[in-house]
């Protein structure tokens, strides 16, 4: 499989007066063409900071890329240009964001929101990006299109408007969709129905996903790799079959525990003690030692190497090292 | 979805209402009877300044020393009767008012362009940038107002651009703030990150999506702004340092009538620039307290 994106060791930073917060700490992925992969984690794990830096959003102070290479089709995300960087993002990188209530220009109808990237990327006369956004908003199956063009964002319901920026967002045809959480702020039938809708249109267009989000029932529907985050870290990385079957780090074996089940009857669900360690005062070596049921001496000095387990299966825990008790 | 059943409604005869921003600006606007009074006043001021030189039969600086000419009572030949050098008075009012609001309206556009530019560049970028325009802007707002005036107008003479310059330098930086102050906010929304995520160019992100959401607190205070300017610049002619004669503004008019006799017996020289200047001043005051309740309903409790 071709790999669209590669993420060797980024270190996102932010500086701060209470010190130095590393959101995304020696990360490292890849995204294959045309696949989903699922990025999940608490609160504050440095999921979104990820995912923001591919396309160089970090707003540059207070955060900083102090190292790292983040490789689109070869082209260093975070060596080129201002100028190559703002045609990459919209084109080649779109985003699609949480609450869809505040992500339309509130002055601005529809059509002129999803026309500006298309005359800006693809250099469409208004007129053209008018039609092709009546286009676009039939594909993402709004009703009226042609009315529905012409409305401001606070005339349409929050399923709609996520649909109208999912419109935005695929005007240009991206090679990769990063969606930071794009139905946490929906209710449920409308989320599968978005869900629907992205999986639909990523066969269309053959564009790859980046799913943010800390949903796993939604991981299992949309990836087909997952990576865990936890206090900026990957703690692991495998397919989304091998995730849920064979959870292999303390954390993710936490987080699948932790969800809700149907077929129990259990009256208490299940919790992993403790809570996110402090970004600005994390424990020396492993984040998670503070919580971790496994944790040994060596998980308090150092973070352990990756381990690559079955081939795919990347874990960071000293379990799985040499003379850990899982090895 | 509940969506396409509002849309299906239409076709059976039951439109929805649906307003755009500014529609529901103007709708509230309209219900306020003392704002629109005020507007309607505002427009036959500005209507009457407008029309004047071309249905006048009199001529601006037309003396006429004719004694039977000079210091009429109002006629019906000279409504607002004429000066002691035979002017009409009801022509030269409005010439005066044409020079009056033109000037507030110069000074205020002039002053909102530069705060837009520079409190929205502050807000947006902040940092150094923010740092440097708003010390700017505390200099500007500590200068004593009167004493620059009266200055510079010494220095550079007291023509009308030179006025409007003045004017305009010393009052950017309030409109500035508020800029500063919206753009601080509305930069943190999410669309905004989402304009970024489109690769469009910092420049159009300032003035294409951040300025239109800022747009209504700059017209509150242009508004209120029309009404501050006219009061300064009547004060600063009235002191001769304003418009200087024989241009007529509302100040100079009344300053030509300082005279106790004057004051005194002939009401009609110094009566109807006054009425003038506070009815006009009363109307932007009103009007823009109007356009603010309009604008931010939550904002009038």
């Amino acid at each position: 499989m071709e790999k669209l994106l590669e993420v060797k060791n980024l270190k996102t930073y932010f500086y701060s007066e209470r010190g130095v917060v590393k959101a995304a700490d020696d990360v490292s992925f890849y995204v294959n063409k045309g696949e989903t992969l699922g990025i999940v984690g608490e609160s504050g794990c440095g999921k979104s900071i990820t995912s923001m830096s591919i396309a160089r959003l970090v707003e540059t102070p207070p955060g900083k890329y102090v190292g790292g290479e983040i490789l689109l089709n070869g082209e260093d995300m975070l060596k080129v240009s201002d100028e190559r960087i703002r045609q990459i993002r919209g084109n080649d990188i779109s985003y699609i964001f949480q609450e869809p209530m505040t992500s339309l220009n509130p002055v601005f109808k529809i059509g002129r929101q999803i026309s500006e990237s298309l005359m800006l990327h693809r250099g469409m006369s208004q007129k053209e990006a008018y039609k092709e956004s009546i286009k676009m908003l039939e594909l993402v199956k709004i009703p009226n299109p042609e009315r529905v063009v012409d409305d401001y964002p606070f005339a349409l319901s929050g399923g709609m408007r996520q649909r109208a920026m999912i419109a935005m967002a695929l005007a240009c045809e991206p090679k990769l969709l990063v969606a930071d959480e794009p139905t946490t702020a929906l209710d449920v039938t409308i989320q599968a129905q978005v869900l629907d809708l992205m999986n639909e249109l990523k066969e269309k267009i053959d564009a790859s996903i980046m799913f943010i989000t800390h949903d796993l029932g939604v991981i299992s529907e949309m990836c087909d790799r997952v990576m865990v985050m936890y206090a900026g870290k990957v703690v692991e990385v495998a397919t989304t079959e091998d995730i849920f079957k064979n959870p292999r780090h303390p954390y993710t074996i936490g987080l699948i525990a932790s969800k809700p089940d149907m077929s129990t009857k259990s009256s208490r669900l299940h919790v992993i003690p403790g809570n996110v360690p402090d970004l600005n005062n994390l424990p020396a070596g492993c984040p998670f030692s503070t919580r971790c049921s496994h944790v040994m001496d060596k998980c308090k000095t150092a973070f352990p190497e990756e381990v690559v387990l079955d081939g795919q299966h990347r874990i960071a825990c000293y379990l799985y090292t040499e003379g850990g008790s899982k090895q | 979805m509940t969506n396409s059943s509002i849309y299906e409604n239409k076709k059976t005869g039951n439109v929805r209402k649906e307003r755009s921003y500014w529609g529901d600006v103007v709708h509230r606007l309209r219900k306020n009877r003392m704002a629109m009074v005020s507007l309607v006043v505002l427009v036959i001021i500005i209507g009457l300044c407008v029309i004047i030189p071309a249905v006048s039969p009199y001529s601006i600086e037309g003396t006429n020393m004719e004694k039977q000419y000079r210091d009429q009572a109002p006629s019906s030949t000279h409504l607002l009767g004429t000066d002691k050098i035979g002017r009409d008075l009801f022509t030269r009012l409005f010439y005066a008012g044409r020079i009056s609001l033109g000037v507030a309206l110069a000074v205020v556009a002039l002053e909102c362009t530069i705060g837009i530019v520079l409190g929205s560049l502050a807000g947006f970028y902040g940092g150094i940038i923010d740092t440097i325009v708003m010390r700017v802007a505390d200099v500007f707002l500590s200068f004593p107002f009167m004493m620059i005036c009266i200055t510079i107008s010494s220095v550079l003479g007291n023509s009308i651009p030179t006025l409007i310059l003045v004017l305009a330098l010393l009052s950017w930086p309030s409109i500035a703030r508020i800029v500063r102050g919206q753009i601080l906010t509305l930069r943190e929304m999410e669309y905004m990150e989402a304009c970024e995520a489109l690769g469009i160019s910092d420049v159009k992100r300032i003035f294409k999506h951040l300025l239109p959401n800022v747009l209504a607190y700059v017209i509150v205070y242009a508004t209120l702004g029309m009404a501050s300017v006219i009061l300064t610049e009547t004060s600063l002619s009235f002191l001769g340092l304003g418009v200087s004669p024989p241009t007529p503004s509302w100040g100079n008019m009344i300053q030509e009538a300082r005279d106790i006799i004057v004051i005194k017996s002939k009401w009609w020289y110094w009566i109807p620039p006054g009425i003038s200047i506070f009815v006009s001043v009363m109307c932007f005051n009103i009007l823009g307290d109007g356009l603010r309740d309009a604008i931010d309903p939550k904002m009038k409790r």
